[in-house]
């Protein structure tokens, strides 16, 4: 078929197309042609290798920057007051040279990022330095400058340096940021914004659209961690919330810092239209458990799906009480043996008195059960 | 005291150098754990160790494995690290570190801990 094809076209070749391509073009225009792409690998070449050129020098540029810039930061760093930052700044050999490179702008974005960089590992004084050396020069403006920018690396950077330099006053433009279209963007605004102002820089969550991914939400907990939490205002707001992904984070956040007053919203969730926040919140109730908190997950688990109803078993294996045992011991007899791994366990955890409990549910049952009962003998639960 | 500073971020083992010896301790410099080793395979007598746990060729934790295996001399080890994880700081212990210090660091607290281990070090 392929053989037939092929020679089909070749025959269209040598009767049609050639007769009729040589009628058209002409000897001039194919010189035309060939003088033409020439000329464009001509240029494209050249460009290669300027641009290759360009950035071998830029690249031992940099690295002689990063030396000197090095040295100077790590004096800076280890000074022990202002005055004595200044007159290190003052020595001439200093002055003669840092300030000349920090009118190029080039030599000024390598130092705010060797700058950050060593912030962002030093601690105390030294930190304060750096930071003093980056607000002395006006390099904010810079990292300012760049946050406008059209190219969301550039862009994410720019907040990057301004949250590490702790420069809270550029809050107005982060707070735009952190609902921005772009991913990468919205995640660092998000996270600068905590790390400026701790909890309370949360306040982003009454207005973002966008979702809030998992990793975002770890590092935002992160953060948190480093911070010291006076109030938790705005959390009723943030469960509520018409953004699934700012729900599932608030509950996470009462999970986390075990806001117990906070039971009767979570448990508001379990209705809630995503399965996601229906899961969430039944393990958020698992962390903050109460003794009416079994009622309500026993009154949720038979419109809730088989997975959903798995965690609350796994919920139960934790905290339930005695109040939930009729409730376990039903689930002795439901047909997955996960199930009724889980549900035994959560009987015996509620006190080992009720080891006979489960084996008598489990001997009188007619259903074959000597998987079930060896795992559980190998528990020491029966 | 001699020190060796086995660090992979030239400015963080700029600003350490610079701080010890303003305390007036001798630093050698080493810019990964290949360079470590070697210095502590050459026999150089050093007083105490300050490595980093992430570094090319070699991590900080095989340094310290090295040499705490040294029956002789029992060369105190400060561990200067971004990783915090319990696991890796227990790691570390285990091996022999004799002090865990997170990044980011004050160089004044390290200063103090290096005088404070110097201090132990001299009464046993």
């Amino acid at each position: 078929m392929l053989l037939c094809l092929y020679k089909l076209s070749c025959f269209y070749y040598i009767t049609i197309a050639l007769p009729l391509l040589n009628s058209i073009v002409t000897e001039a225009m194919l010189e035309m042609a060939m003088l033409f792409f020439i000329s464009v690998i001509g240029c494209v070449l050249i460009f290669i290798t300027f641009y290759l050129i360009r950035y071998a020098i830029r690249s031992k540029i940099r690295k002689k920057l990063y030396n000197y810039f090095s040295n100077i930061i790590s004096e800076i760093a280890i000074c022990e007051s202002v005055s004595e930052i200044q007159s290190f700044l003052d020595k001439t050999s200093v002055k003669r040279i840092l300030y000349k490179l920090l009118q190029s702008t080039f030599c000024r974005q390598v130092f705010i990022h060797q700058l950050t960089k060593a912030a962002g590992n030093v601690a105390g004084s030294s930190n304060e330095n750096l930071k003093w050396v980056y607000e002395h020069f006006h390099l904010e403006k810079d990292s300012e400058l760049r946050m406008q920018s059209n190219r969301w690396h550039i862009k994410a950077k720019a907040i990057q340096e301004l949250a590490q330099m702790q420069q809270k006053k550029d809050i107005k433009k982060l707070y735009r940021l952190a609902n921005h279209s772009n991913e990468f963007v919205r995640q660092e605004a998000q996270t600068a914004i905590v790390k400026l102002f701790g909890f309370s820089g949360l306040r982003f969550l009454n207005v973002i659209t966008y979702t809030i991914t998992d990793w975002q939400q770890f590092c935002l907990l992160q953060e948190l961690t480093l911070k010291r939490i006076t109030s938790f205002a705005g959390m009723e707001r943030w469960i509520r919330s018409s953004n699934s992904s700012v729900v599932i984070f608030a509950l996470r956040l009462v999970e986390t810092y075990h806001w117990h007053e906070l039971h009767d919203e979570v448990a508001a969730q379990l209705t809630h239209p995503s399965e996601k926040v229906q899961q969430k919140s039944i393990q958020t109730l698992g962390e903050i458990y109460q003794p009416h908190t079994g009622k309500l997950l026993i009154a949720a688990y038979n419109k809730i799906n088989k997975q959903l109803q798995f965690v609350v078993l796994k919920v139960f294996e934790k905290a339930a009480s005695e109040n939930e045992i009729p409730f376990l011991l039903q689930q002795l007899n439901h047909p997955d043996n996960q199930f009724k791994l889980i549900a035994a366990r959560a009987i015996h955890n509620c006190g080992a008195e009720n080891r006979a409990i489960i084996r008598d549910t489990i001997m009188n049952n007619g259903y074959s059960a000597a998987a079930l009962l060896s795992k559980l003998l190998e528990e020491e639960i029966v | 005291m001699k020190i060796l500073v086995a660090e992979d971020d030239s400015t963080m083992r700029r600003i350490i150098e610079l701080r010890l010896k303003k305390d007036g301790h001798e630093v050698i410099m080493a810019a990964d754990g290949r360079e470590a080793m070697e210095h502590i395979n050459k026999g150089a007598n050093f007083d105490l160790i300050i490595t980093d746990i992430m570094m090319p060729f070699s991590s900080g934790l095989e340094i310290i494995g090295k040499v705490k295996c040294n029956v002789e001399k029992k060369i105190p080890v400060i561990v200067l690290s971004a990783m915090g994880q319990e696991s890796i700081v227990l790691e570390a212990f285990t091996l022999g570190a004799d002090d865990y210090i997170t990044k980011p660091f004050s160089p004044n607290e390290l200063s103090m801990r290096v005088k404070r281990l110097a201090l132990a070090v001299y009464v046993t």
